[in-house]
């Protein structure tokens, strides 16, 4: 072939890859899923799961256990029991697994066909949870299906001015009442009730939402992306308290003492840390202004309340509300809530080159253990 | 830097179009091409005259006659190719110029796309961050909470996913979209096709290889990667065809069988003839020579 046929060849196939390699295509990536339970944290990133030895920072398994699946994404943060952790992936599936990585089920749940974002959850031995696909599932945890909610379901069961869909968080339950709460990207808050399996009302929230919402004494709290923080009365809907935060709320709230602890995202570069009054919402302490936006749910330790922000830095606010940023930033960016375990603070990091680093209770991060992001 | 003066200013473009047709991504990706097209458009016009001129100069008597007269020695040829590019106003990269800048902004528009897509909650929180809310710090412009959630579905398409269509009876989905692409690039590139001055016509002949790669290429970039982007592609190639078009430059004979072209035909007599001319070239040579001498 001559010189001048390679050459617009060859450029065009530079042209091609670049634009291919610019982000790997379609396989998305956002940051990992953690689980804590005892000694053993479970991490869900990209194309596998592992389980990582807290002890000795050893991984007993990995799941793909060869090598990972880049069809199968694994965001959502597994859930764990007493002789199972679940995950769930970006193709709309579910695997049981035992607590040696290996799957229990003949096949994985797969009536789901959307992403799992976020975990389902679980309650009464079932798990619930809304799909991708814009259906709400309770799957048995023998991997079949109890029952679902699809769109066309909901709509009938919601009035007509009611959208439903675009679910990318986890639900919370008041275990009370066997009644779930949904928040939604398309501005709703959606109550379904377990025993009648129906979605009882959809509420206009006027933004999105993408955290999973909090009950704590008979109310449910939640944030949303134009900053408003939520306060409704699972008694009564009509019963609610609105704060706007004036940053955007990318994180559920904390709950210490007798107070709500929320971080926002101001700008690019910026956020904002709160301790509000649980009854008003009102201030209990002058807001402290951060060095990137806070992206975590605060971790509660013995003596404050530890919060994630994007560049890697962590603020740890005292009974007082007076943060103060920690001694240590890990290399990397923070969008998993941390988990406060065994007196240290575990964290998943992406777009380092860890995936799993802790802290001291001091704030001290760990050089020694470093669990590799490859 | 690349990201605030491009990427950043693409995304609120596109967003607003999206804003102001009442959430509908697909429509917005194609009234965006149409606006970058137009804002692009001298360049395109600039890169036609180039090659129109580039065409002018292959079939110039005084370009064939160097080509012949130099055929063994590539140095002198060069050097007497530049002295006619010089002497007739033509620079030989000024149709390559235009389609080299035009290759970042390509880049910027699919940065710009899959943030715009943003169908994962890290994409989302990238999304946000982009977002401006004023214009100058005191007009309104977006606000999260209308544009969000980003409207994905355009005709049966997911524009966040490579796109496939399930018939019942085939166990794999058909990529319609990529298969339009590669009949639009093609076509794209067959109509603004000059005809060939001559058999040695060298930029012809590399646009017939670039006929044939460049679909194939997209085709297979858009088989791989979110459907919005193979939209882009489509809207690009069709807005391009009718800019052409408006400019006079679309050369709809190509699309005829060859053997129905005059073109076609009018070149193989001149090959024959050209035949006849290298025989009576041979026997000049002998004569140039000694005039050489």
């Amino acid at each position: 072939m001559k010189i001048q046929k390679i050459i617009p060849l060859f450029v065009l196939m530079i042209a091609g890859l670049l634009l291919a390699a610019c982000t790997g295509g379609v396989t998305a990536t956002t940051y990992p899923g953690l689980t804590i339970s005892g000694d053993v944290a479970y991490i869900a990133s990209a194309g596998q799961v592992r389980a990582v030895n807290l002890t000795d920072g050893t991984i007993p398994w990995r799941f793909p256990a060869d090598k990972a699946d880049a069809t199968r994404m694994y965001y959502a943060a597994p859930v764990v029991t007493a002789d199972h952790v679940y995950i769930a992936n970006y193709l709309g599936e579910i695997y049981a697994l035992d607590l040696s990585g290996k799957a229990t089920w003949n096949a994985p749940f797969s009536v789901s066909k959307g992403r799992w974002y976020s975990a389902p959850i679980l309650f009464n031995s079932e798990l619930y949870g809304a799909n991708g696909d814009d259906s709400f599932y309770a799957i048995k945890l023998d991997g079949t299906l109890d029952w679902q909610i699809n769109a066309a379901t909901a709509q009938k069961q919601l009035d007509s001015t009611t959208p439903w869909g675009d679910f990318w968080s986890s639900a919370a339950v008041d275990d009370a009442t066997g009644i779930i709460y949904q928040l939604s990207i398309n501005h709703f808050l959606y109550a379904i009730d377990t025993k009648q399996q129906k979605v009882l009302w959809g509420m206009d929230i006027k933004a999105p939402a993408i955290t999973q919402p909090v009950i704590q004494n008979g109310f449910i709290y939640f944030g949303t992306l134009n900053g408003d923080l939520y306060k409704i009365s699972t008694t009564n809907r009509k019963d609610v308290t609105i704060r706007n935060l004036g940053g955007e709320i990318w994180a559920k709230p904390a709950f210490w003492n007798t107070n709500i602890f929320i971080g926002t995202k101001t700008g690019k570069t910026s956020g904002k840390l709160y301790m509000l009054n649980i009854t008003d919402l009102s201030n209990a302490a002058t807001p402290t202004d951060t060095v990137s936006p806070v992206t975590t749910a605060g971790a509660v330790l013995p003596d404050g309340v530890v919060f994630g922000t994007e560049n890697g830095s962590f603020y740890k606010m005292s009974a007082a509300g007076e943060a103060f940023l920690w001694p240590s930033t890990i290399p990397g960016s923070v969008y998993t809530d941390p988990v406060f375990s065994g007196d240290k603070l575990w964290v998943a990091v992406y777009g380092g080159s860890d995936l799993l680093r802790y802290f001291t209770a001091s704030g001290n991060l760990s050089e020694s253990f470093k669990i590799s992001a490859q | 830097m690349w990201d605030a003066i491009i990427i950043t200013p693409f995304l609120n473009i596109l967003l607003g179009i999206y804003h102001v047709i009442g959430n509908n991504f697909g429509i917005a990706i194609i009234l965006f091409t149409l606006v970058i097209r137009l804002v692009t458009q001298p360049l395109t016009a600039k890169q036609i005259k180039s090659t129109a001129a580039m065409q002018s100069l292959q079939s110039d008597k005084r370009w064939i006659d160097i080509q012949a007269k130099y055929k063994g020695d590539k140095e002198k040829l060069a050097s007497e190719q530049m002295k006619l590019y010089k002497e007739m106003g033509v620079s030989p990269f000024a149709s390559c110029l235009p389609t080299l800048i035009q290759f970042p902004i390509i880049i910027a528009l699919y940065q710009t796309l899959i943030l715009g897509l943003a169908n994962n909650p890290l994409d989302l929180y990238k999304l946000t961050g982009h977002v401006w809310p004023t214009l100058f710090g005191k007009i309104p412009y977006l606000n999260l909470s209308t544009i969000l959630p980003i409207n994905h579905q355009f005709l049966w398409m997911d524009l966040g996913a490579p796109e496939r269509v399930f018939i019942p009876g085939i166990s794999f989905g058909i990529p319609i979209l990529a298969i339009i692409v590669v009949v639009t690039t093609y076509l794209q590139q067959k109509l603004m096709t000059p005809p060939k001055t001559g058999p040695k016509d060298q930029s012809s002949q590399m646009m017939g290889m670039m006929n044939i790669y460049m679909p194939l290429i997209m085709g297979w970039i858009a088989l791989s990667l979110q459907a919005g982007l193979a939209l882009y592609f489509v809207a690009s190639n069709l807005i391009g065809i009718l800019q052409y078009a408006i400019l006079g430059k679309v050369h709809w004979r190509n699309l005829l069988p060859k053997s129905m072209r005059k073109d076609v035909i009018d070149a193989k007599l001149t090959n024959s003839g050209n035949g006849r001319n290298k025989s009576s070239e041979k026997e000049n040579k002998p004569g140039e020579l000694t005039a050489k001498k």
